[in-house]
């Protein structure tokens, strides 16, 4: 089932462009005969293929993607990479620009920019998904600071869930460094998610300072630059988006977005998604490095209650019977690699883990590929629906609700056709958000 | 002789064929002679089939329910089904025969059943050919994984609600899951017809459909499907042969009703009528009602019969256009007659109800009557008050009449003085009275 992929705003555009580069990388990377069978590699890279490229009658791939940026640069530079690493391209004129950015300002993104361009953007969306065969959901990639992104990217949003009310729709948005790149990020981070609350079906949510210390600290990357850390954020992505069993000896998910969504977002109160992977290393240390799967999937889990996103300076103190544990509604694993059969997934099915309103054959799943994935043996992923986010939502919004306090540039907004009421429902909103979550 | 036992040696496979547990054809001719070795299986076999009747299907529950049902469960379950189609008789009825009953009753009551629910066509419609199914889901039909009674039980109110609406959300996703697979479904469906556009099996069709693609790619099918397809044909071939041969089964069943006639007028029985939970006083009314209905219908049916035959000649006598004005007429007359008889009704039925309500026996039927008395009274009392309302408003219109009248002709003798104290004034009455 094929997914089409929206890049919105520069960081959207730069995300999607390596998410891509991720894909056909792995899809052409050569598989290990003894662990992955010749039928299920096969498999594997025509299931792949389809879900994100549509093939052209001249063989060549083409991203199942439209690119919106308000500004041509970054949608300039993307194009080229792709077309420069001769496996794959982006569609001709599903490409859109403006003259002028949004200037970091959501209401200028939603208002004006999101409203011009609404139609134009639909009907690109509409071709690529005419091209798909057998359509299932979109992808969107965007932060939430900027204005792009966050203020075209709802009114996009909204748009799709108007005009495709019956596929799933994932958006994997990006939340600014907590120092602070753009003085309005806060304002644009509530604006944004109270909009994508209502329109889509999950958010994925994916920490800029979580990345930085992935790259840095794990990785050993001396100066980081925002093409290491989309290089993570594309791998987490890739990790879950390709092809997996649902058994280790099943046939291959098809709806493979629907049944990740069902799993996950039950409950339409609770949509925040976190991620966390295994191993992090260099690509020098990959070829020294041997892992057993207890040796990924035990910190993964105390990762998982200790709220911690980084497998370092993990608090091995905090137990599943802690009051301050982390909980979550629904955790997925997702391990790829050999010897599957000795991987132990039991631990994240302790109902304490969970609220216990839930049915416990409901609250964990564990999916696999035996194919190895970015070079390492083994390779464990965690999608978790539980109260991490709050830890990074909760200090935005107190933020955003104290400089709103003292109204401070919100003329900027309003003189873009939002006004306050509209500031005060988004608030509203994340307030409840944050409030479902801290319930759990 | 022969010829009826291979008639029932026929039905008894087609019973065994749509499900039933197996039935010898020697336990028909065994109940013919009310054998009590007979009695067990036929009960089995009435179960078995007014099951088929309610669900349409005879499955692993119902030989499940039927061995865990003690003897008198399964009795009782049969006894009240049958009577709810309308088999009334005494032997079955009676709750002290409970299990006693002779395999002669049971075997009456089998072909009543075959009879009335119509069991061999409704077997036919069952039968389809597994070639024209167009789906291939049943390859892979897996099994339900989640079940509701896996949900934590919670008396928390708000935690139920949570519950409710993970649940509803679930749902949700699970049928947008489950339109984009159909979707899916469909363009392959559409790709297979595409691709193998110009060949058939069928004459009616112009592709192959998906289950003859999926046997062409697995030929090891192919073989399993003959043996579906020659069992199909089979149960076929014996409805066929059924249809051509079951008068002879009826002819026996006759037989059958003779014999117990037989035993009844050796014994001296004398038929009691068929037990019900009406009480006593009610069935003896409702037979005379029933006599005074037939009654009725013998002095009414050769003026029904007269009306018919004036019809026939009538009406082809008359032209289109004079039958219509007939009609108009006619139907004027009979809406005045009716609103003439329910008026009538009204006031006859409310005496009658007075006089005729003796309802000692059955209170609930009291009740009923004397509510519907109650509502008809109100209804004429309301006709009352309408009418002398009518009367007061009549009355109070001829008073406001005078009244304005009056006031008209003092305001221009009034008008009149007044003008007269002016001397260049002219005064015009207007030109017509406002009220007159």
């Amino acid at each position: 089932m094929s997914l089409v992929t929206l890049q919105l705003g520069q960081c959207g555009n730069q995300i999607g462009g390596k998410f891509f580069e991720t894909l056909m990388n792995d899809i052409q990377s050569p598989a290990n005969n003894k662990i992955c069978s010749h039928q299920q590699n096969d498999a594997y890279a025509d299931c792949s293929r389809s879900r994100f490229f549509s093939e052209r009658s001249d063989g060549s791939l083409e991203a199942r993607a439209v690119m919106v940026d308000m500004e041509q640069k970054v949608i300039a530079q993307t194009l080229e990479i792709a077309r420069r690493s001769g496996s794959w391209r982006y569609p001709a004129k599903r490409q859109f620009c403006e003259r002028r950015g949004s200037g970091n300002n959501w209401a200028h993104g939603y208002c004006s920019h999101g409203q011009h361009s609404r139609a134009a953007i639909l009907d690109m969306v509409r071709r690529e998904v005419e091209r798909c065969d057998r359509f299932t959901g979109f992808l969107l990639l965007m932060s939430l600071a900027g204005g792009t992104g966050s203020g075209v990217g709802a009114c996009v949003s909204e748009a799709l869930r108007e005009e495709y009310p019956h596929c799933f729709m994932l958006n994997q948005v990006v939340w600014p460094y907590s120092t602070g790149e753009v003085i309005v990020q806060n304002y644009n981070a509530v604006l944004t998610l109270s909009h994508l609350y209502q329109a889509s079906d999950a958010v994925l949510s994916i920490d800029n300072d979580c990345m930085h210390r992935i790259c840095s600290r794990l990785q050993g990357i001396k100066n980081v630059s925002f093409s290491d850390m989309n290089t993570v954020i594309s791998h987490q992505l890739v990790s879950i988006l390709q092809p997996c069993f649902t058994s280790r000896h099943d046939e291959l998910i098809q709806d493979h977005l629907g049944g990740l969504l069902q799993h996950l977002v039950s409950q339409p109160d609770y949509k925040l998604l976190s991620v966390r992977d295994l191993p992090h290393m260099s690509e020098k240390a990959k070829q020294y490095s041997t892992y057993q799967w207890s040796g990924l999937i035990k910190p993964l889990r105390q990762m998982l209650i200790a709220d911690s996103l980084l497998e370092e300076g993990i608090n091995w103190q905090m137990k599943a019977s802690s009051a301050n544990l982390n909980k979550s509604l629904s955790n997925l694993v997702i391990l790829r690699g050999q010897n599957l059969d000795l991987a132990d997934t039991g631990s994240f099915r302790e109902p304490c883990l969970y609220p216990s309103w839930l049915p416990a054959s409901q609250t964990f799943r564990e999916w696999t590929h035996p194919r190895c994935l970015h070079g390492h043996e083994k390779y464990a992923c965690l999608l978790s629906n539980s109260q991490s986010p709050v830890r990074i939502l909760e200090p935005i919004t107190q933020k955003a609700w104290d400089m709103f306090a003292s109204r401070a540039y919100v003329h900027h907004y309003l003189n873009h056709g939002l006004n306050e009421e509209n500031f005060l429902d988004s608030f509203a909103v994340v307030e409840q958000v944050l409030q479902n979550y801290k319930s759990l | 002789m022969s010829q009826i036992r291979n008639t029932i040696e026929l039905l008894t496979k087609i019973l065994r064929e749509n499900g039933t547990s197996k039935v010898k054809a020697e336990t028909f001719r065994l109940a013919k002679f009310n054998d009590d070795n007979a009695v067990a299986v036929m009960w089995k076999l009435l179960f078995e089939l007014l099951y088929f009747c309610e669900y349409g299907k005879i499955d692993d529950i119902t030989i499940k329910a039927s061995s865990k049902l003690t003897r008198e469960e399964l009795v009782v379950y049969v006894k009240t089904e049958l009577q709810k189609r309308g088999f009334f008789s005494n032997d079955l009825s009676h709750p002290s025969s409970l299990a006693k009953c002779g395999s002669r009753e049971l075997l009456l009551a089998f072909a009543w059943l075959l009879c009335r629910e119509d069991i061999i066509t409704r077997f036919m419609q069952k039968c389809t050919s597994p070639l024209q199914e167009q789906d291939t889901a049943f390859l892979y039909a897996q099994e339900r994984k989640f079940l509701a009674s896996e949900m934590p039980e919670t008396t928390n109110p708000v935690s139920r609600v949570r519950q409710l609406l993970w649940l509803n959300n679930k749902l949700q996703l699970s049928l947008r899951s489950l339109y984009a697979l159909n979707r899916e479904k469909m363009s392959l469906q559409h790709k297979i017809h595409g691709a193998t556009s110009g060949v058939s099996v069928v004459p009616e069709k112009n592709h192959l459909s998906m289950l003859e693609v999926f046997m062409l790619r697995k030929p090891e099918l192919l073989k399993k499907n003959l043996q579906l397809l020659v069992k199909d044909n089979e149960r076929l071939q014996n409805l066929l042969k059924w249809r051509e041969n079951e008068d002879v089964f009826w002819r026996w069943m006759e037989s059958v009703l003779d014999a117990k006639e037989q035993q009844k007028t050796a014994c001296g029985l004398q038929e009691h009528s068929p037990r019900t939970n009406i009480p006593a006083e009610m069935i003896s009314r409702l037979q005379a009602s029933r006599r005074h209905l037939q009654d009725a219908i013998c002095k009414y049916e050769a003026i029904v019969d007269k009306l018919d035959e004036a019809w026939e000649s009538k009406s082809s006598e008359i032209s289109e256009e004079e039958l219509d004005t007939l009609l108009s007429s006619l139907n004027l007359e009979l809406s005045i007659q009716k609103a003439h008889i329910s008026f009538h009704n009204t006031q006859s039925y409310v005496c009658t109800q007075n006089d005729c309500l003796s309802s000692a026996h059955c209170p609930q039927l009291l009740m009923l009557q004397q509510e519907k008395k109650k509502k008809k009274m109100e209804e004429i009392d309301e006709a009352q008050d309408v009418r002398s309302e009518i009367q007061r408003m009549q009355h109070f219109v001829k008073h406001l009449q005078d009244d304005v009248y009056h006031k008209q002709e003092s305001f221009k003798t009034e008008l009149q003085n007044l003008s007269s104290h002016f001397r260049d004034a002219v005064c015009v009455p207007p030109m017509k009275p406002l009220l007159c």
